[in-house]
């Protein structure tokens, strides 16, 4: 049994190895070509891009995937389930799945740490003009956006709340407050260091007792964690909690499915994704034209944002869009005015230590 | 197919070595996690297997049709999946859900129970889906007894509670002890039950080596919490391979 388990690895890792060696020698000739046609004309087959699948991958590949098929003829296939472990993993059996990933902030943050194995980006094919100096890295993009807001039931609260010091006011809501749990993806710790008065450009290095400090202003048993973003919108719906911390998306398809609630964008946080190609992926090329296609086609990422309010950084697509959505997108530029950025590379150097510190504050402050 | 994943995990757990096992220690909510998981589990446990003894007894006295249906009721969480089951229960034990509803109807209760992300809910889902698992092992050794052993025990003048004490349990307890075990072992595995029905403060040992894999992407301290568990468990599954098995225990 162990013997054919270890023949079976071999065999795996023998043709991504190959397929690592023959991409270092496109890459040596793509890099001399100058204009990005040859490059397209060379591409072939198919990629396989790791997301977080449901409507989201449908929405990539209804706006990413079939246009750049169209322009270059490479099929893209939307994958679900992607996380920093899985292509660690992958890579260390030479086994790479994955011709694209869609890493969180902080996990692209730990990956580059921990060197797990990201191809550099070759930026001869990557045009970065539409890009923000702060979303390039030497092994990723980071492209796709989300916004963590306060978010209430319209039924419940009358008079919404304008900071998180109100939403966070024990005496002026009587409701619960749906707080999600996932600290790696949530802005629980900002936001309450926000209610606490601290202004936007002082929240890192985030100062961790503080932050507890002050979610202890509302008594444990006004609080209700969710650790997914499904569950906060089942909780605002059915009245188990009357305010909560969201992302836009979720509570604009609430709506738009007719339950009364609402958001304010004011003084949210946004997290952004990175796009990078694992070592050893075996369609490196195209994977690398395909984060160029993203990062350079206006109409595609445009068509994106209008549908999901997902930001993405290509700045030319964020300028063409209509003034009521061009507000809503973490990435242009009157949202950076009121919005919080994350700060992966903090997150990523606290991550561990933070979590275990807000766990044990968690299961010592219950009602 | 079996032994190699578990040779891939030893490697890995033993590259983290010392490193890994002063982060376990270090973690201040490693003996919280652990604490969670023993108590969560042995809970349900008991629960299933007092449950579990009793649907069994009731589907071995009953006959035909009604036997059926008992089994028919156990098997049904059977072959639903566990997130059904999970998020069923968040339906009904919510704030508004269907038993504040009823109690409030009823004029039992006037403000609502907290029944939803507690260790209640937890185990409740839990035992929803471990009762099967203990229902089957109890009847199985139920099923060969004879049913004329009861006329025989009162024959010679046995009360109801001396053939209760005397006879049918010393000859099912070995199906109470599989069953306990099994439960046992299974609901210390958990993972989902606690994110959905559970509070941040009831995290059991899954939950741990998830997030050292997935957030911290540290697989070295996954693994070698993963091989701690699964050596802890090895002897709780040695033990239940020593259960005796039918006539070895009990004899009249």
């Amino acid at each position: 049994m162990r013997k054919s388990g270890a023949s079976a690895l071999t065999v795996a890792g023998l043709p991504a190895f190959l397929a690592a060696c023959g991409g270092e020698d496109k890459a040596a000739t793509t890099s001399g070509s100058s204009t990005t046609k040859t490059t397209a004309a060379k591409l072939s087959g198919s990629i396989t891009v790791a997301s977080w699948g449901g409507t989201y991958n449908d929405d990539l590949q209804k706006y990413f995937g079939e246009p750049f098929t169209k322009k270059t003829g490479v099929q893209v296939k939307f994958v679900a389930n992607t996380s920093l472990a899985g292509l660690k993993r992958q890579v260390a059996a030479g086994n790479v799945q994955w011709d694209v990933a869609e890493l969180a902030g902080s996990d692209y943050a730990i990956g580059v740490k921990q060197n797990v194995g990201f191809e550099p980006l070759d930026f001869n094919v990557i045009d970065k003009a539409n890009i923000p100096p702060y979303a390039v890295g030497d092994y990723g993009i980071q492209y796709a956006f989300f916004t963590s807001v306060m978010s209430w039931d319209k039924r419940q609260v009358k008079t919404p709340p304008t900071s998180w010091a109100e939403f966070f006011d024990a005496g002026k809501y009587p409701v619960k407050r749906s707080l999600y749990d996932a600290i790696y993806d949530s802005f629980i710790l900002e936001f309450a260091l926000m209610a606490d008065g601290v202004p936007r450009e002082s929240i890192y290095p985030i100062d961790v007792d503080r932050a507890l400090k002050s979610l202890e202003r509302l008594p444990a048993d006004k609080m209700l964690w969710y650790s997914t973003n499904a569950q906060v919108i089942q909780q605002l719906s059915d009245k188990e909690s009357g305010l909560g911390m969201a992302y836009t998306r979720r509570v604009i398809e609430a709506v738009n499915g007719g339950i009364p609630l609402d958001y304010t964008t004011t003084d949210g946080g946004a997290l952004g994704d990175y796009f990078v190609v694992p070592k050893g992926a075996k369609n490196r090329d195209a994977a690398m034209a395909f984060i160029g296609f993203i990062c350079s086609d206006v109409d595609a990422a445009a068509a994106f944002m209008k549908t999901s309010y997902y930001g993405v950084s290509n700045l030319k697509a964020v300028e063409s869009l209509p003034a009521d959505v061009k507000s809503q997108i973490p990435t242009s530029p009157e949202m950076q005015e009121k919005i919080l950025m994350r700060d992966d590379k903090w997150w990523a150097d606290n991550l561990e230590a933070v979590t275990q510190k807000f766990q044990a504050w968690q299961a010592k402050y219950k009602s | 197919m079996l032994v190699w994943p578990l040779v891939e995990l030893l490697q890995a757990a033993i590259q983290g070595g010392g490193t890994s096992f002063d982060k376990l220690q270090n973690n201040p909510t490693t003996g919280l996690i652990v604490k969670n998981t023993l108590v969560i589990s042995a809970w349900t446990m008991l629960i299933v297997v007092v449950l579990g003894y009793f649907l069994a007894f009731c589907a071995w006295r009953a006959k035909g049709a009604q036997r059926a249906l008992i089994i028919a009721f156990v098997l049904l969480p059977f072959w639903t999946g566990v997130l059904v089951k999970n998020f069923a229960w968040t339906i009904i034990l919510q704030e508004h859900g269907v038993v504040n509803t009823v109690l409030k109807s009823l004029h039992i209760i006037d403000d609502p129970l907290t029944l939803l992300h507690n260790r209640f809910a937890v185990i409740v889902g839990m035992a929803h889906y471990c009762l099967p698992y203990a229902f089957f092992p109890i009847f199985a050794v139920m099923i060969p007894l004879d049913p004329r052993i009861e006329r025989a025990a009162e024959s010679l003048g046995a009360s109801r509670w001396r053939l209760a004490r005397h006879v049918i349990f010393p000859l099912t307890f070995s199906g109470i002890l599989a069953s306990a075990l099994l439960t046992f072992i299974i609901s210390a595995g958990f993972f989902i039950t606690p994110v959905i029905l559970g509070s941040p403060s009831d995290r059991m040992i899954a939950n741990m080596i998830d997030q050292y894999q997935s957030q911290f992407v540290d697989l070295n301290t996954a693994s070698l919490l993963a091989m701690l568990v699964t050596a802890a468990f090895s002897v709780l599954v040695l033990l239940y391979n020593r259960v005796p098995k039918e006539g070895q225990y009990g004899n009249l």
